[in-house]
Parts: structure tokens; C-alpha cells; sequence
């Protein structure tokens, strides 16, 4: 395994009382695969990925308990300098808005030639360079040489999209996490900045982590998924098991909620109701209120546990995953239904 | 009934004879160009130019969908057609009547008639208004009834978005973004609008909150008969929603026609283009090839030669840089402006 997640907590302090963003996440990434984490907003998806990258902001926030593994060595345990030599060269990130993560008034050729010396300041220079255009011709920029001496905010998004690739790759790192990376772009460039993603880890077998709301793009990207709601994982396996025969309710109810191109004139299926509180810790399943299947029923006042099901090999945490289908989701005409 | 006409290089007519009686709002050749200062030191302006020659028509009881990446003009031909820009050239018509050229009273029924929904619900309600003045604001605006039918239509508005009476008194910032949306909507509502524009209603929602929103959306147009022109980059909820389709590239439609011809039929490139780079969630990806546009979309102001798409298309040859296409009926009502179009 090049990562092995165990009982992962994150919490933020409130004046409210602590905030379970992330409430005992476990999981394992084999080299050179992709996993893609969804879940909507509020789930605890980005601030999995904040612990994963340690860069969680203490104080408020803290890792509460659990470990991540990664080659050997737990970056839970590790000091804020370790932490700054794993990132960078041994994992790398890719964020939402290149707006935010890229210095503004830096050429980009030496925002990602910073990163090269970072990690090995006996490199020469002309080398650098070489390096750097390089990575902007197998990022798939045009121009490279032009491209080098330019300003972010001369480039398009989706070039200032592969100029973060270019950084989170340019140390060939085992790993590299993305959270929601193509979020801010068009369809278009999303299907293009995805394919050198896809081209890249295939060249270099670099393994991802992949963070979106769209479960859709998932397809696209990951080998397997993992659902979140309310800070934990709800369901996980291969991805096309997952969306083609969901074994959670929620999942179930996300797909059928999502509009599709042949949804023409019909009414999607709703999911009443809203997340539970982040700042209660409750004991049944956090689901259950809004779930379709729950019914009362008084397993559910139990909280699930992540366990296998069926042939497939996805992992549910639903009492009644035997249930759970597609198609089974019809909540009827949800339009009067008050959120 | 398609006109290929010559004078609007971009016209597009409903298709559907028997509503084309009905037409309701309709823009004709609608331009709009931005003046863009080069620097902050250089006298000399470019313009840039948002919307190029756009025509199309909105039947009454009719969804017409926009679909487009961004910078292609389709929230500024939005704020056009809702009459909060005055286009460069060309005319937005309601029932026949030039919505720029009107009377101080005629416009204010205009607004009236033509309501607009923006994407932030953060952003379009004021923080420190209640929910029921924020409701009826548009009422006492246009002095309609007093108080106490004010409260009372504003109650019923809520019903109608499956909101409660007792929100009535909270502010906005007591509600969820789909809560906000529902109260922008019942806000657009007050007044009995022909015409709802929706610009980019859902992306800032989350997918099961969308998914309440656009059955909402769907129900009140069977329920009041209302129309809509809805705005989205988001080609599955333009699909959920909307009768007719126009692509928009570059501040220009490339394609028009029945919902169902454009994404199952699409004639132009572009429009293949955009359905097959969308994410769909079924697996069915019905053998159909991936493609993948080169490039990053034109900068407005400085457009390629002919025809703006041809600088990402696979089929582009020298005709595409010479001679700009025309919007040409390829089906029954579907239109669209491509040399070599997929037939």
C-alpha cells in the first residue's frame, strides 16, 4: 500500500463547542491507482484532504485521533519541517482556484523552477530550466518557451490549471491530491485538463487522489471511490460498482438527484431534509433522517459500520444495503418539499 | 418557421408554427460591445464584443435553454433581454414592442412582465432585510395593494416555493443557498412575470439541493404558465428543463433547435463538442467518440477570422477563416452555423 488511512479524526474548535468534520475515516491507495472522494458541501471531504496534506490550520483546527500511513512513516506524527519535505517532493497538490495558489507577481517558469531547488539546491540552473519546460511540454501548455516567462493572470484558467499540475508533479511525487481541480473550469478545458492528468499519471505512475462534488466525473478518473456524508465514509468501492449499483441510500440518492441529459422533462428524485450539525456527535446512523429506507426502522438507531457487501466487493455502512438500488429512490414529485 | 435571413447574420426563429403567434419576448440581431482601454496609460480603446448579432425568440409558456462555456455573452444577452443593459445595436422586443424605446411607464410595466433570477443567492438578498420585505418589495415598488394583501400575497408566493409563513420575519441569513434561491424566485414571482430569466440558478447549489430547485422550477411553469429563458453551463440542467436549446460560442448562437434534436442530433461541432466532454452519470456512453477541443476558447477582443470556432475545431479548412457561417436550418427547427455541419 503507498497509503494506508486508519480511524482518521479532524476537529475544529467553535465557539459552538468542537466541529467533527472528519469522524473516524479509514481507507487504503495502492500505487499508481486513482481515488476519488465525493460528497457535497459540508460532508468533510476538504478537510480529509487538508489532514492528508497536513495542512490543517491549528488552532482552530487539529487531527483528533488516527494515522496516514504513507510509505512507512505516519504524517500525523510527523513535525512541521518533515511535513514541508514530504510535501512537494514525495506528494503533491493540486487546488481548486490557481488564482489563490500561485503567486501573482512570479513568472511561472520560476514558481515551478522554486519547487525543483526546493528540493534538491545542487541542481544547476540551465538544468532547471530544462526541467521546467519539460514538465510545461508533458503538461501540455502551448509554447512552453513563452509560457516560462509569463504572469498568471496572462493565462487562461485552464492554463493556470496545468501550471499547478506542472508544480505538483515536477519532483515525479508517489502521490499527488487534487481537490476539486477542474471545479472552475468549462466542460471543454476540464476534459482536456483531465486527459493530461490521466496522461501524466500514466507515464509516471504516480498515484491520485482525486476530490470532487461530481460524482459523474468520477468515471472519468478514479478506479475507486469513496462516498462521504457528515465526516464519514458511507460507502466505498470500484467506481463503476458504486455508480452503477449503489449500496447506500445516500448514494443512491445523490445519482438519482443529478440531472442527466436524457432527465428531459422528469422530476428528480429529492433528498429531504439537511445534513445533521457537524457539532452533534449522534449515535444512530447520521443518515437516517433523511433516508428512504429507514422507516423507523430501529437498527438504524445504531450506528452502521463500514462493512462488504455483495459480489461486487463495495463496502456500505447501511443496516438495510440489501435495499438499496436506483431505482428505489423515488421520493415523488419533490418540488414542495420545504429543505 | 426558420428565416435565413441576410441583414441578421444570427436569426433564429421558433420553429413551431402554431406558436409562433405567441412570441412573447424576441431579441433581432442583438449586438452588445464593451469598450475595453487597452492600458491605463494608451488613449487608444478597443472594443470587445460580448454579443454578435443574436436573434432569437421566447414563445409564451415556452423554457428556452442557453447553454455556452464562459465569456461566451450568454449572461450578457440575459441582462439584455431582461432590459438592465441597452444592446449597441439591435432590437429586444416584448409583445412586439421595442423594450428600449419605451415610455417611462411602458418600461416600468416591462419590468413588470420580465423578471430575473440571479446565480449568487448570497450576493441578490439584502442582508438586512426581512424575507417578507425583501418578497414584497417589488409589490410596494409598483404600488400594488396594501399591507395587509401584501403579507398575504406574500405568504402565498412561499407556498408556492414550498417555503413556510414563518420565515416571513428572519433574514437571509438564517437560510441554506437552496432556501435563498426559493426566496429569489418567490421575490420574481410577486409580480406575475410572462417572462423569468434564470441566470446560472443552480451552480452555486449542491446536487440533492439542485435537484429540489429544478422540480420547483419545472412545476411552476406547468402551474402559472410562465416562461423561461435559462441560462447554464450546465447542459444536463438545460436538458431537465428547457423546450429548445441555442449554443452560444463567442458571443454568437452556433446551434439551435428542439432539446431533444441538439443533444441526441447536434449538428454543429461545437455543440458535439460540449455534450461529449460533459460528465454524465450513466454509464451509457453510447459508443459515441470522446472529443477534445485544442486550446482555450478566443479572447473576445481579438477574434479569429470567419468562423470564431474554427480555431479548436477538428473540421476547420480554409472556407471556416474566410467566410463566417450563417445560421442555416439543417431539421425542422434546427438551425445552426457551421460550413461542414454533422448531418
Amino acid at each position: 500500500m503507498l497509503m494506508t488511512v486508519q480511524d482518521l479524526s479532524v476537529v475544529f474548535e467553535t465557539d459552538r463547542g468542537p466541529l467533527h468534520a472528519v469522524r473516524g475515516v479509514s481507507f487504503e491507495l495502492e500505487p499508481g491507482k486513482t481515488l476519488g472522494i465525493v460528497g457535497e458541501s459540508g460532508s468533510g471531504k476538504t478537510a480529509l484532504a487538508r489532514a492528508l496534506m497536513g495542512i490543517v490550520k491549528n488552532p482552530p483546527g487539529r487531527i483528533a485521533g488516527g494515522s496516514v500511513l504513507f510509505e512507512g512513516r505516519d504524517l500525523v506524527q510527523l513535525s512541521e519541517r518533515e511535513m514541508e519535505d514530504v510535501r512537494g517532493s514525495q506528494i503533491g497538490f493540486i487546488f481548486q482556484d490557481p488564482m489563490v495558489s500561485l503567486n501573482p507577481v512570479m513568472r511561472v517558469g520560476l514558481q515551478v523552477a522554486e519547487g525543483i531547488f526546493a528540493h534538491d539546491s545542487q541542481i544547476r540552473k540551465e538544468e532547471v530550466r530544462r526541467r521546467v519546460l519539460a514538465l510545461f511540454k508533458s503538461v501540455r501548455l502551448p509554447n512552453p518557451e513563452r509560457c516560462y516567462s509569463m504572469y498568471p493572470h496572462e493565462m487562461s484558467g485552464g492554463m493556470r490549471q496545468r501550471v499547478q499540475i506542472a508544480i505538483a508533479v515536477a519532483n515525479s511525487p508517489r502521490l499527488v491530491i487534487a481537490d476539486e481541480p477542474t471545479t472552475a473550469l468549462d466542460v471543454t478545458v476540464q476534459a482536456q485538463v483531465l486527459e493530461t492528468l490521466k496522461a501524466i499519471q500514466t507515464d509516471s505512475g504516480t498515484a491520485m487522489i482525486f476530490i470532487s462534488h461530481d460524482l459523474a466525473l468520477m468515471r472519468t478518473v478514479a478506479d475507486r471511490i469513496i462516498v462521504m456524508y457528515a465526516g464519514r465514509i458511507v460507502e466505498q468501492g470500484l467506481t463503476n460498482a458504486v455508480l452503477d449499483f449503489p449500496s447506500h441510500p445516500y448514494t443512491a440518492a445523490l445519482l438519482a438527484a443529478a440531472p442527466t441529459l436524457k432527465s428531459r422533462g422528469r422530476r428528480l428524485s429529492v433528498i429531504p431534509g439537511s445534513l445533521p450539525s457537524p457539532l452533534l456527535l449522534e449515535d444512530g446512523c447520521s443518515f437516517e433522517a433523511r433516508c428512504y429506507l429507514s422507516l423507523n426502522r430501529a437498527e438504524c438507531g445504531v450506528r452502521p459500520v463500514l462493512a462488504e457487501v455483495g459480489e461486487l466487493g463495495s463496502s456500505s455502512a447501511c443496516h438495510f444495503s440489501k435495499e438499496v438500488s436506483v431505482h428505489s429512490t423515488n421520493f415523488g414529485d419533490g418540488g414542495e418539499d420545504v429543505s | 418557421m426558420f428565416r435565413s435571413s441576410t441583414e441578421s447574420a444570427n436569426h433564429v426563429d421558433n420553429g413551431n408554427n402554431s406558436q409562433a403567434d405567441t412570441v412573447l419576448l424576441s431579441a433581432d440581431a442583438v449586438e452588445m460591445r464593451f469598450a475595453s482601454r487597452k492600458s491605463l496609460f494608451s488613449r487608444s480603446s478597443s472594443s470587445v464584443v460580448a454579443v454578435d448579432g443574436v436573434s432569437f425568440t421566447l414563445s409564451s409558456g415556452e423554457a428556452l435553454g442557453l447553454v455556452g462555456e464562459s465569456g461566451c455573452g450568454k449572461s450578457t444577452l440575459a441582462r439584455i433581454s431582461a432590459g438592465l443593459y441597452k444592446p449597441t445595436s439591435g432590437i429586444v422586443r416584448l409583445d412586439g414592442k421595442d423594450i428600449n424605446s419605451m415610455s417611462r411607464k411602458r418600461r416600468k410595466q416591462f419590468h413588470r412582465q420580465v423578471q430575473i433570477v440571479f446565480q449568487d443567492p448570497f450576493a441578490s438578498l439584502d442582508p438586512r432585510r426581512s424575507i417578507l420585505e425583501i418578497i414584497t418589495e417589488p409589490l410596494r415598488i409598483h404600488r400594488i395593494g396594501n399591507r395587509k394583501s401584501q403579507r398575504e400575497r406574500a405568504i402565498d408566493l412561499l407556498q408556492d416555493v414550498g417555503l413556510d409563513e414563518e420565515v416571513l420575519d428572519r433574514l437571509p441569513r438564517d437560510f441554506s443557498g437552496g432556501q435563498r434561491q426559493r426566496i429569489s424566485i418567490a421575490r420574481s414571482l410577486a409580480l406575475e412575470p410572462a417572462v423569468l430569466i434564470l441566470d446560472e440558478p443552480v451552480s452555486a447549489l449542491d446536487v440533492s439541493v439542485q435537484a429540489q430547485f429544478l422540480n420547483l422550477l419545472q412545476g411552476l411553469k406547468e402551474r402559472l404558465n410562465v416562461s423561461y429563458l435559462l441560462i447554464s453551463h450546465d447542459l444536463a440542467v438545460v436538458s431537465l428543463v428547457a423546450d429548445r436549446v441555442a449554443v452560444m460560442y463567442l458571443g454568437r448562437i452556433v446551434e439551435v433547435g428542439r432539446t431533444e434534436d441538439i443533444f441526441t442530433k447536434p449538428t454543429h461541432p461545437y455543440t458535439a463538442a460540449l455534450i461529449s466532454a460533459s460528465p454524465e452519470r450513466s454509464g451509457e456512453t453510447g459508443g459515441a467518440k470522446r472529443i477534445i477541443l485544442e486550446g482555450d476558447p478566443p479572447d473576445p477582443a481579438n477574434p479569429p477570422s470567419g468562423c470564431s470556432f474554427r480555431t479548436r475545431c477538428w473540421k476547420a479548412a480554409e472556407k471556416c477563416a474566410s467566410e463566417k457561417p450563417m445560421l442555416v436550418e439543417r431539421r425542422d427547427g434546427q438551425a445552426s452555423a457551421c460550413h461542414y455541419p454533422e448531418l
